[in-house]
């Protein structure tokens, strides 16, 4: 036997980096003819909300397996709760691990908020006061979850409306908290840091000069949206193209923390994938401006 | 002691008369209150989007403004108990029975069963269904004796009213004139054999017959129960449907 790579063998999925999309139902098909066609070679990598993977089988797990097959993948969860009250729901940590244990993403992300009341997922991330006892709660369920998981998690800072006049910490102290006490990483989502920045009267490029750089395993953009209601508030509704503040931003967090992997979220009033894959083009443009790629991992 | 922030904030959320927790703050040219509301907007938004389409159906029959009216009082009883929301909505074509604004539509918790159906059949467990011919290898005198495993995704939606009909008419995601309700009931065999979810008419007697194989009986047990109820059940026609519909996953013979 001459020692050629066997061409049936499972292709070894490269490491998470460059720019990625966040995948939706309707996208499915489309996603899967990427894998042939690579239509969009600056696409990177997937990430997907677990809880949208958690029947026993069909079609989201035979698309899933396929792109976790030519993809990086990342799974990014909504329902875990980790700034509740209540304990973990630990049936979810369950149908978490077995995804993960599944599917082997490269990251696993949630979350400062809480989703979760009463036995009751109220599907929305409400806020939390940055208070000692909310800091002690998310410490704990943070770290039950990676204990439970088995790997340590990216934290997202959250899109809020509204203040507790009880918070004792910034945003940026609470996070940082949170990850000196668990070994987390922080996911730092732009589009947030740009609504909230509106929403509460701060500086965003001050925030993102604030935030922890080393602790940033990953980046998120979005669009919004103005709020319906009429009030003067900017609601976090992933459901346009990411505005050109928020691009600025990007470029603003890619020269403060470096090249680390960037997605594109887009979860209401879904376009046609080919726009969905411009966002991501836009954002591998501004990556490329930090001298990324695909393989920029492999390049060390 | 005061009661925890969570619980309060929660029941504010759904109670649109309450104030938001006295913790949070006014600030800029926005109150609390508007501030509060954008949660309370954004947490029924968006699952009554999540029933939306899960219903695209139902929602075709009672117009968009009618589905998120209906929607939004079954949100406030049946709040989701799991955040795996491919599941929520259970109790919505119950619901829809007792929503007395809806009456003049009779069918429609019927159609919203077979909506419900074709969900649990999407995300069903996979499994690898007989080809139609497979039984051939099966003497004809055992026949009797045969019983089926089915397919994880086989779901069964009974109806007096034409669902089916009803169904096809309006998933085109077109609105259609209303149909003339002249027709008998349907039955409903949804299966998803690969990637796609049928849905399937089933022959008169089926929806017996299939209950009976589901439950594990023989086919000459199944057949007898079928011929029961409608004199002219047709096995073979019942057989083959079963069988193309990709139904039947294994089979085995008891012990007469």
């Amino acid at each position: 036997m001459t020692p050629h790579a066997n061409p049936a063998a499972p292709r070894t999925a490269p490491a998470l980096a460059g720019a990625g999309a966040g995948l939706r139902n309707p996208h499915y098909r489309d996603a899967l003819a990427e894998v042939n066609e690579q239509a969009y070679p600056d696409l990177c990598w997937f990430e997907v909300h677990p809880e949208n993977f958690m029947g026993d089988g069909g079609p989201p797990h035979a698309c899933l397996e396929a792109l976790r097959e030519a993809y990086p993948l990342s799974l990014h969860g909504v329902g875990l709760s980790l700034g509740g009250e209540g304990p973990l729901d630990r049936d979810h940590l369950t149908r978490l691990r077995k995804l993960i244990d599944r599917y082997q993403p490269e990251l696993f992300s949630e979350h400062l908020a809480w989703t979760a009341h009463d036995g009751k997922y109220l599907n929305d991330l409400l806020p939390l006061p940055y208070d000692d006892a909310a800091l002690a709660r998310v410490v704990e369920h943070v770290e039950l979850a990676q204990e439970h998981l088995a790997r340590s998690l990216l934290l997202e800072n959250p899109a809020t409306y509204l203040r507790f006049d009880t918070s004792r910490f910034s945003e940026i102290d609470f996070l940082r908290e949170v990850s000196a006490k668990t070994g987390c990483g922080l996911l730092l989502d732009v589009n947030n840091v740009f609504v909230s920045a509106h929403n509460h009267g701060f500086d965003a490029v001050d925030y993102i000069k604030q935030f922890p750089a080393e602790l940033v395993g990953e980046i998120h953009v979005a669009g919004h949206a103005a709020d319906a209601g009429g009030a003067d508030l900017l609601i976090d509704s992933h459901d346009r193209l990411v505005a050109n503040d928020v691009w600025q931003l990007l470029d603003v967090a890619l020269d403060q923390i470096g090249a680390v992997p960037v997605l594109v979220e887009w979860d209401n009033e879904l376009p046609a994938w080919s726009i969905l894959a411009g966002e991501v083009m836009t954002a591998a443009a501004a990556l490329g401006r930090q001298e990324s790629s695909c393989l920029a991992n492999h390049a060390h | 002691m005061r009661t925890e922030l969570q619980q309060r904030f929660s029941t504010a959320l759904f109670e649109a008369s309450l104030p938001p927790p006295s913790e949070v703050v006014d600030a800029g040219a926005v109150t609390a209150g508007q501030r509060f509301n954008v949660y309370r907007n954004n947490i029924h938004v968006s699952l009554i989007e999540a029933l939306a389409q899960s219903f695209p159906v139902v929602q075709q029959l009672v117009g968009e403004e009618f589905f998120a009216a209906m929607a939004r009082v079954f949100v406030k009883s049946h709040l989701p108990e799991s955040p795996v929301l491919l599941h929520y909505g259970q109790e919505f074509p119950e619901f829809i029975h007792a929503f007395e604004p809806a009456n003049s539509l009779p069918y429609l918790p019927d159609v919203a069963r077979l909506e419900l159906a074709r969900r649990r059949a999407y995300h069903a467990a996979d499994a690898a269904s007989l080809q139609p011919d497979s039984l051939l290898d099966c003497a004809e005198a055992d026949v009797p004796r045969l019983s089926f495993d089915l397919h994880p995704s086989l779901e069964l939606v009974d109806s007096q009213w034409p669902i089916i009909t009803l169904w096809e008419a309006h998933s085109d995601g077109e609105r259609t004139e209303l149909l003339e309700l002249q027709d008998e009931g349907e039955d409903a065999l949804v299966m998803r054999p690969a990637d796609a979810v049928k849905v399937h008419r089933l022959p008169p007697g089926g929806l017996v017959f299939l209950r009976s194989l589901q439950a594990a009986d023989t086919l000459g047990a199944a057949t007898a129960l079928a011929r029961e109820s409608h004199p002219h059940f047709d096995l073979a026609i019942n057989l083959q449907g079963l069988l193309e519909s990709a139904a039947v996953t294994g089979w085995r013979l008891q012990e007469s």
